[in-house]
This record gives C-alpha cells, structure tokens and sequence, in this order.
C-alpha cells in the first residue's frame, strides 16, 4: 500500500544538494512513497542559530510548518538532520503544553494557520525502516553495491533520537544494501557544521580534517550522510584544503543518492555529475561507468 | 533559548547581542525564507535533474517568505537581526 507524506525539503538540499532531491523524488515511487509538497514551506528553522538567537521565533516558524503540514493531513517527511530535530523538538513542545500550543496558535492566526498536533515529524531513515520495510527495500534493489566501502557520517541529530535508533536504521539499511561499512573510529564526532558558522578554517581544522584523515586512513571509496549540513562543511573542508595542497578526493553521498544506485537508477539520472567533488572513482568501482 | 532550558544548560547564556557570524544566515531566513540564496545555476541544475526549476518553497513562493517575517517581527530577533546597523557600519568606514 502506497503511503502519503507531506514533504519537508529545508534549504540545503533544494539549493544546494539538488541530487539528493533528484533521489528521493526517483525513489519514492519505487518504494511506494507518495510525497506532497508542503508548498511555501520556509527554513524549519536551523537551530543551530535561530533558536539560540530567539526561541519564541523558532518556536513559530516552526509552527507555521508544521501547520502546513498538518493542512496536508499527513506526517512531515524530514530528509535532513537538522529540519528533524526542529521539527520534533517544536512539536513536542507544542502537543506537551496546552498553554503554548494557545499563545503560538494566536500568532498563527493572522495568517489563517493554525496546528492542533494531530500530524507526526518523521526523519527519512524512521519512514524507510518502520513504515515502509527493509524488506520492501530489498525487493527493489536492482544494483549490487557490495564493492563500495563507506564511511558513515551520522551526524550529531541522530544520537538525539529515541534511543539513538535512527543510528541502528542508518547501519540496517545500509546493511540491507549490502556495502560495506567501514570502521574509521571517529564516527561520533562532530564535522563541524556548528563551528562553521563562526569560522569555517577552525572547522576545518578542529572537526573536518581529522574526521577526513580518518576516513582515508580507512580506505573509505565514499562517506554517505543523511545530513545536508555535514555534507555541505565536509564538501567544503575538501575543496578548500587543497588550497594547502591537501587532498582526499573522497566522494560524498547522501544516502538517498546511495539508495537509487541500488534501486537502479543510472548517476547521471540522480545528478551524480552534478556534485563539486568528482564522483568518477565511486561510478567506476560500482561498473556504472565515468561521468 | 528559553528559560527552561536555562535550568537545563546553566553554562548557556541568552543571547543579548546577536554574533556577528548569525547576522547573515537569519538576514537571509527574513529576505529569502531559506539560509542559503537559490542562485541561478542552481537552478539550471534542478531543471536538467527533471525537478522543477525552483522548490515549492518560500524559494517560490514569496508570500511565504512573507508570513515568516511577520512572525519574526513578532520577536525581538527582528530588530537584534536588523541591517541598519551594517548600514550604518558601512557609512562609518566609508
């Protein structure tokens, strides 16, 4: 039975990461996912910033999301760590407090929006392991990715979910896509993204690099993340290191990316040639030819 | 942050002064709706992915954009955020 979602997009992936995009709206079909756009969702927003700037303005906006979603009449499709945590931690705090979920509404108002918490916030890994099955996944794969050695970027968010069970769906459905999950011993730090947005070189040097050095010293072909942040410092931290001649060449994918190539989409149909880090070393590994 | 989670992270201090290294981000969550501008070749890439040239956002629609200002301008993030300041920063050092 095919399941309905309202989409979340957030602000990397659509701008940034169009590929990760492209991915998901090739996939869904194939695993009986029928996403709904949220039209005029905004930033969730990051909380990396707004919230630490101004609670009640995250506290908001968030709302005004979630009533959107709510609008639908189906559960938020997250696709990225941040949006997640926005998302869920404002819900959460709405459903739980009768009197604040009132005083947000009254802000709501105005714009003819209001959210009563009857919709969930799901992250993309919880829809693809609980909703729609690891078996499902398996009865689409098309394409044997069991020559590609990975290096998983979690990121920080999913160690914030219950029981740290996004970390377990990461790894089973990885698992079920049968590639080999390198052990690079630095898994669970940072990559920088928060330190970034106060000095992109500290991240770098701080978080990146070392995560980076790490993942070479594995012989990772690739670092897969459901994370639009990490990806975007860690893309970063690569390209700019080379300025201090530096160089990893170490392909990043989200895993949205990762799971179309086994469900048998070709690179250049999800964008693979699209990336800023060349991507011909993991095509070529895989059989499926350069870019 | 709110005054719970003050209780909860003592260390943590309200933010009275916004960073520098915020101004941007949250100038472009007002002026655009999103942290990062769409530009254009971003764009063209959408369109040669087969995914429509801009998202159904606040990226497309500005009414959006719009209402999360509103909200915003509800807090005092509006004014901490404010770019009348860097104007005048500019004039200064001009």
């Amino acid at each position: 039975m095919t399941k309905s979602y309202a989409l979340f997009l957030g602000c990397y992936i659509p701008s940034m990461q169009p590929f990760a995009e492209a991915s998901l709206r090739r996939i869904a079909p194939r695993l009986k996912m029928k996403l709904i756009d949220m039209e005029g969702a905004t930033c969730c927003p990051v909380p990396e910033i707004v919230r630490l700037a101004n609670h009640d303005a995250w506290l908001y906006v968030s709302a005004r999301n979630l009533a959107l979603a709510e609008a639908i009449g189906k559960d938020v499709l997250t696709v990225c760590n941040g949006c997640w945590e926005t998302l869920y931690e404002a819900r959460e705090n709405l459903v739980n407090d009768t009197q604040l979920l009132t005083e947000v509404n009254s802000r709501l108002a105005p714009l003819n929006k209001e959210f009563e918490g009857k919709i969930k916030v799901k992250h993309f890994l919880e829809v693809i392991v609980e909703d729609i099955g690891l078996k499902s996944l398996k009865d689409a794969f098309k394409q044997s990715l069991s020559k590609v050695k990975v290096a998983v970027q979690y990121g920080c968010k999913l160690y914030k979910s219950p029981n740290e069970k996004f970390v377990s769906y990461f790894d089973d459905i990885l698992d079920t896509l049968g590639v080999k999950v390198v052990d690079y011993g630095a898994e669970k730090i940072c990559c920088g993204f928060p330190l970034s947005l106060y000095s992109l070189d500290e991240a770098m040097e701080e978080r990146s690099k070392f995560k980076l050095d790490k993942m070479q010293e594995a012989k990772a072909d690739c670092m897969v993340t459901t994370c639009p942040g990490c990806f975007d410092v860690l893309e970063k931290a690569q390209l700019l290191l080379r300025r201090e001649g530096i160089r990893y060449d170490l392909p990043m994918l989200n895993l949205m990316e990762l799971m179309a190539l086994g469900l048998g989409f070709k690179p250049q149909e999800i964008g693979l040639d699209k990336h800023r880090l060349k991507t011909d070393s993991l095509i070529a590994k895989l059989g499926l030819g350069g870019n | 942050m709110s005054d719970d989670e003050l209780t909860l992270y003592p260390w943590r201090k309200k933010v009275k002064t916004l960073p520098e290294s915020f101004k941007d981000p949250i100038e472009n969550i007002i002026r655009v709706g999103h942290v990062p501008k769409l530009v254009v070749t971003r764009e063209k890439v959408r369109e040669t992915l087969g995914i429509n040239r801009k998202p159904p956002t606040a990226y497309k629609h500005e009414d959006a954009r719009e209402e999360l200002e509103k909200l915003v301008k509800d807090t005092d993030l509006y004014d901490k955020a404010t770019w009348s300041d860097r104007d005048d920063k500019t004039e200064d050092e001009g």
